[in-house]
């Protein structure tokens, strides 16, 4: 059978009877998207890797719930997509700055509590790493609120209508209209901040 | 800027009495002063700035130059002039503030051709949300929703003619553009290799597969996707189901209300109809039934049966029947009411001759 020719639908149909290429079938479609995005949000291949497998995974337990009235690719983006948020969040509370803890009642302190680097070199996946995401764009993207980068990056990238944006990100269409907006003209003004 | 002189504005210089063609002396002509520049008066200022300017005319060219290489005062003049009229070419242009034209424009009433003042007013009449109107420039969001893609055919038409027209937003727009080309420009990654085998071996195809085949699983995910649906998320969901639900019954209860309160109408009214109806009725066919079957010893017989009936406990059974119909009369005759009322007035009447 070719499944290549048949359309998501189809394929998940074949899935949920147990057909291990539909399964293939639907990685071979998705991963570069859903890894890119992932990526670029967390801006570390190994741990993007982790949560792109990750969504895969959950997805394709939940098959039998999936309801085929909407997008495949909607609902799997919305499982990366939340997986990916929780993760930033998660690791927003456990954030140390290198700077010293912010607690610190003295230059003593905060000299003490800093966070001492003593090897900066490139790994081989850091330097892959800071090819791939240092253009001028992708440097600019990485400054963007997480809400931003995720609405700006399922437009302009994956081309999602800005219906489906809010779909899978479980926001108001208007909100997302702001997000897009926002995260353009932050763009803008991060990438004329770099040409000057 | 002050004007070049050698002298300072106020003081009296002594050859200031010989120089020639002065303004202050009436009679004293620009061709005097050019004719006979070899006398010891002065170069005026007025021929000097044509020298300067290089608007003097060859003919008065060469007696002033003449009279410039033997007089250090006019030569210094000149060259004030010269230096004055050098800044001045200098001066940068300066431009008004941002939206000066249109600032300008609200004020002044421009009445357009007959032919545009309708089709403007048509235009008003028949709003085409999806074209912008002809504004004067762009605002971000046209911006936005041109260089992505969003505007239909004939808005990209009008943005297209606005801008080979107007440098400002042509310039806006370009300010723009990089941020949209990098974004369409951007690359898709490619995961690891053996991403795909890593994600296959922790789906066990075999159960997902059974799960989704199980009927209870299935019937348990549907009938919590259909209770889900059914729950209103937002207040203004909420709104609406308690509006749903409440509808029907204040219009129920308003038209019972309706049809008791109604002056000509009551219970006992409505039964007694009924009886009427049911005796009508029932007369009625009993009539037809004897004028068709009055010979017939069969039918006789039937009647006496019937008769009998009627005396007998039998009659209980009659008189259950008897009420069921008078209570489908009760009905139809509510439900006229209600929906056409001059109806039953008039079979009210009919029934009461």
């Amino acid at each position: 059978m070719d499944y290549a020719a048949l359309d998501d639908r189809e394929v998940v149909i074949l899935a949920c009877k147990g057909r291990e290429p539909a399964f293939r079938e639907l990685l071979t479609r998705y991963e570069k998207p859903v890894f890119s995005l992932v990526f670029r949000m967390v801006r570390d291949a190994t741990l993007a890797e982790d949560l792109a497998q990750e969504a895969f995974v959950k997805a394709f337990h939940a098959l039998g719930s999936y309801d085929p009235k909407y997008k495949f690719s909607s609902w799997l983006f919305k499982i990366a997509n939340n997986l990916t948020i929780d993760h930033l969040r998660k690791k927003q509370l456990d954030t140390v700055s290198i700077h010293g803890s912010p607690h610190a009642r003295s230059s003593e302190e905060a000299e003490e509590s800093q966070i001492t680097v003593t090897d900066t070199a490139e790994t081989p996946e850091e330097y892959t790493e800071n090819r791939q995401l240092g253009t001028r764009i992708e440097a600019a993207i990485g400054h963007l609120r997480p809400e931003y980068r995720t609405a700006v990056l399922l437009r302009h990238v994956e081309g999602h209508s800005y219906e489906e944006v809010a779909e899978i990100m479980e926001v108001p269409l208007g909100t997302v209209k702001t997000f897009i907006h926002r995260g353009r003209s932050e763009l803008k003004e991060l990438l004329a901040g770099v040409a000057t | 800027m002050t004007p070049p002189h050698p002298t300072n504005p106020g003081e009296r210089n002594p050859d200031d009495d010989k120089s020639v063609g002065k303004s202050e002396t009436p009679e004293t002509t620009h061709e005097e002063t050019v004719v006979n520049p070899h006398d010891d008066a002065h170069l005026n200022s007025e021929l000097l700035q044509a020298m300067a300017e290089g608007a003097l005319d060859p003919a008065r060219m060469d007696p002033a130059r003449a009279h410039l290489a033997g007089c250090g005062r006019c030569r210094a003049e000149l060259e004030g002039w010269q230096l004055l009229f050098s800044e001045l070419e200098d001066l940068p242009d300066l431009g008004p503030a941002l939206g000066f034209a249109d600032r300008v424009m609200t004020k002044v009433e421009v009445r357009p051709p007959l032919a545009q003042r309708a089709a403007d007013r048509l235009r008003r009449l028949v709003p085409n949300r999806s074209a912008p109107s002809r504004v004067r420039h762009l605002n971000v969001n046209g911006i936005h929703e041109y260089l992505d893609r969003q505007l239909g055919i004939r808005a990209r038409q009008l943005v297209d003619e606005h801008l080979a027209t107007c440098g400002r937003c042509r310039s806006e727009m370009e300010g723009w553009a990089p941020v949209f080309e990098g974004l369409q420009a951007l690359p898709r990654f490619s995961p690891p290799q053996g991403f795909a085998d890593a994600v296959m071996a922790r789906v066990p195809v075999a159960a997902i597969a059974e799960a989704a085949r199980s009927p209870e699983a299935a019937w348990t995910t549907r009938a919590l996707d259909a209770a889900s649906r059914l729950i209103p998320a937002t207040r203004k969901g909420w709104a609406v189901v308690g509006g749903l639900v409440a509808t029907p019954t204040v219009a129920m209860v308003a038209a019972v209300a309706a049809v008791v309160l109604h002056p000509l109408l009551s219970f006992g009214g409505i039964l007694t109809f009924a009886r009427w109806r049911l005796s009508d009725a029932l007369g009625a066919g009993w009539l037809r039934a004897l004028e068709s079957f009055g010979g017939n010893p069969v039918v006789l017989r039937a009647w006496e049966v019937v008769s009998t009936l009627l005396q007998a406990p039998g009659m209980v059974a009659f008189g259950l029947v008897a009420l069921w119909a008078s209570v489908l009369a009760a009905a139809w005759v509510l439900y006229r009411h209600v929906i056409a009322p001059s109806f039953s007035t008039e079979n009210h009447a009919k029934a009461s001759s």
